[in-house]
């Protein structure tokens, strides 16, 4: 039984409101188990360089399956647990990712593909999409930890989720898919037959809370590709402006899924990648078959380079 | 990695994710089970308020269950009672494993969470055992026949496990009341919430993708009123305050006085070591063995205190209380054979009689020369 004799623990109160603490706490690991990896561990860049080929013309944005991805060399990354924060991974699933890259002059396209064998895109309590991100280091001196970046050492995100990609390619809702048959009497403020749709909208827009919120996740209202800042695991903030692109596409059990975004843009928040460029890159997958969420997924051992030449 | 925090419903330290931090005051409730009839009134109330849009339809933040064989979701007590296995009550403190201290390595807590059909049953075990007693029981179980009404509710935890597991820091506790909230606009829908709450009080929606619990009816506690779920109880089961530590209770804040000071209302699964905020007058009739792993080691104790509250006019006062107005009760005073209630700034908000007048008429009406029935 763990109690509280261990005098490596910290014993005494923090006064204060704990939503304040949050952000300043979070960080901090007091007496960490001896399991979890060390701050250098973040640090790591990897002896592998993905090589990004150039293009003339357009690039397959919406085609992962497209005869370009040809030209591009393949690196496979080996994907491990992750175990540097609670919640880690118990059990690895997806040993490796393949990785290939094509840029033009406004625009990178990575296209990552892996194996798993059921394309999970369903959203339930209990069902998880697959998923998958691309991240960038904002600056490379100094170097942020490639697992989510650090509070003064931010990264750049493009997130990948198949049940948004179902969602915003079906046009339909979850609850549509997995309760075809529901019935309620009623809904407030929805429109009955022959009714104005907009009249009641933003009555009706109130009952979907995090929709009202404004929160950029709504299944639909996301973007397939979604763009993201890390500043630790706990500080993810979602763009104002998106815009990446991409799409993915299941085949014979594995997912081809392409992440494309342009190479510089006026946004701060984007991690600059101005074509002749040396970079570094870190990948992450999720399996939703296994429950795989946030934290628990599969991640790169390190940062990758990155060539755009 | 864990904090150390002090839980006062297991008199010992515990290990937490975060550091301790209370808020400036506790939102707190007693629910008197003894007064439950089940109408699911409050349910309702709570469902026609707050969760009646698309994606909510299986979402009850209230609901009622029949103890031993209701749930919802379905063993959701059961479950984490088996995960923990048996645990061990001292005679000062609990000497058991909380579900913060019981994590797995690499967890922040001992969780599970329920498949999507085990929210489809909220009336799954409802009054049974309440079939024709001579007819002899219908089911064979090791206790004789009884059951009971278990209103639920979030129980607003000192530690919620919510709060411990969100990876995205989106949940909160508020400094003002204790609230705790899921916040809309942060919510990236990953369910952490869902398998560390060990009561299930978080919830998923499907269309929007994020997770939703009970806010507490925060808009009406700023405004000075109780809950939706209070106000429209039927049995006048609960009462809503704020709750003090027990060292600074306060004997006319009604809250304090049945919780700290007369201990007749306990929290629910206080060995799970959220330190909830929901408080339950335990039932009387029931086997105490099944009411101390719910409860508690003082059930027996709250049990003798509330029959004796027909000779106790300040303890009678007190329940009497109860759903006797809409507005938050900060204290309470019985004199004579009133009992009053006042808001935060000392006003007086309602006065209750502690013996209802009882008026008996004859049962002939000579003016109208009929027999009075009852129902006349
Ligand atoms: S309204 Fe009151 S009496 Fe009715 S079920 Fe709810 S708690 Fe019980
Ligand atoms: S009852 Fe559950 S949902 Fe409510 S505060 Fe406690 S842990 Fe969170």
């Amino acid at each position: 039984m763990r109690r509280y004799g261990d005098s490596k623990r910290i014993r005494d109160s923090v006064a204060g409101y704990l939503l304040v603490t949050l952000a300043a706490l979070l960080p901090v690991r007091i007496g960490a188990a001896q399991q979890t990896p060390s701050p250098e561990e973040g640090l790591k860049v990897l002896p592998l360089t993905v090589q990004s080929v150039a293009v003339k013309g357009a690039l397959p944005l919406n085609d992962p399956l497209s005869k370009l991805w040809g030209q591009a060399k393949e690196v496979t990354v080996k994907l491990i647990p992750q175990t540097a924060q609670e919640p880690k991974l118990a059990k690895a699933s997806i040993g490796t990712v393949r990785v290939r890259a094509l840029h033009n002059d406004g625009w990178v396209a990575f296209r990552l593909d892996w194996a798993d064998p059921t394309a999970d895109n369903n959203l339930r309590s209990d069902k998880f999409g697959d998923a998958a991100a691309v991240e960038f280091p904002m600056k490379t001196n100094p170097l942020p930890d490639y697992r989510m970046g650090s509070e003064d050492k931010p990264v750049h995100l493009l997130l990948w989720r198949a049940d948004r990609q179902w969602a915003k390619q079906s046009g339909k809702t979850f609850l549509e898919r997995n309760y075809p048959r529901a019935h309620s009497d009623t809904y407030p403020f929805a429109p009955r037959a022959g009714e104005d749709k907009i009249a009641n909208q933003p009555e009706r827009d109130q009952y979907l809370a995090a929709q009202a919120a404004g929160n950029p996740i709504v299944p639909g209202i996301a973007p397939i590709i979604e763009e993201l800042n890390a500043a630790t695991w706990n500080q993810l903030s979602v763009q104002t402006h998106q815009d990446a692109r991409g799409i993915g596409v299941h085949r014979n059990g594995r997912w081809f899924v392409v992440f494309a975004r342009p190479l510089v843009t006026a946004d701060a928040n984007d991690a600059p990648l101005p074509s002749g460029s040396l970079g570094l890159v870190a990948f992450a997958v999720w399996d939703g078959g296994s429950e795989h969420a946030h934290a628990r997924k599969m991640v790169s051992e390190g940062w990758v380079r990155l060539k755009v030449k | 990695m864990p904090h150390q925090v002090f839980n006062w419903q297991i008199n010992r330290k515990m290990d937490y994710w975060y550091p301790e931090a209370r808020p400036q005051r506790q939102w707190a409730a007693v629910f008197d089970i003894n007064k439950c009839i089940a109408c699911q009134t409050c349910t309702i109330a709570c469902k026609t308020t707050w969760t009646s849009g698309r994606g909510q339809e299986t979402m009850l933040w209230n609901n009622v269950e029949t103890k031993p064989f209701g749930f919802y979701p379905t063993a959701w007590d059961l479950r984490i009672l088996k995960m923990l296995g048996a645990q061990k009550w001292g005679k000062e403190e609990y000497e058991g494993d909380t579900i913060f201290e019981a994590a797995p390595e690499g967890e922040r807590y001992l969780g599970y969470r329920p498949d999507d059909e085990d929210w489809a049953h909220p009336n799954l075990g409802e009054d049974e055992c309440s079939e024709p007693i001579e007819k002899g029981a219908y089911l064979q179980v090791p206790h004789a026949v009884w059951f009971f009404y278990l209103a639920r509710i979030c129980n607003h935890c000192t530690y919620p496990a919510c709060l411990a597991a969100c990876p995205r820091g989106a949940i909160y506790k508020r400094q003002e009341d204790g609230i705790v909230l899921i916040d809309q606009r942060q919510c990236r829908g990953h369910r952490e919430c869902m398998q560390a709450c060990p009561y299930k009080k978080t919830f998923f929606n499907p269309v929007t993708g994020t997770s939703e619990k009970c806010i507490g009816c925060f808009p009406a506690i700023e405004s000075g009123m109780q809950p939706q779920c209070f106000t429209n109880c039927i049995g006048k089961i609960r009462l809503h305050g704020f709750i003090s530590l027990p060292e600074k209770a306060r004997e006319d804040n009604p809250i304090d006085y049945l919780v700290h000071i007369r201990k007749i209302a306990l929290p629910l699964y206080p060995q799970f070591g959220l330190e909830p905020n929901v408080y339950y007058v335990p039932p009387l009739h029931v086997k105490e063995k099944f009411l101390v792993q719910m409860f508690g080691p003082q059930v027996e104790a709250a049990k003798e205190a509330y029959m004796k509250a027909k000779d106790d006019p300040t303890l009678l006062g007190c329940l009497l209380l109860f759903g006797s107005t809409p507005r938050i009760i900060h204290s309470f005073k019985v004199k004579g054979e009133t009992a009053y209630a006042y808001d935060d700034k000392g006003g007086e908000i309602c006065r209750v009689p502690l013996k209802e007048p009882v008026y008996i008429r004859p049962y002939f009406d000579e003016a109208r020369a009929v027999h009075r029935h009852n129902i006349s």
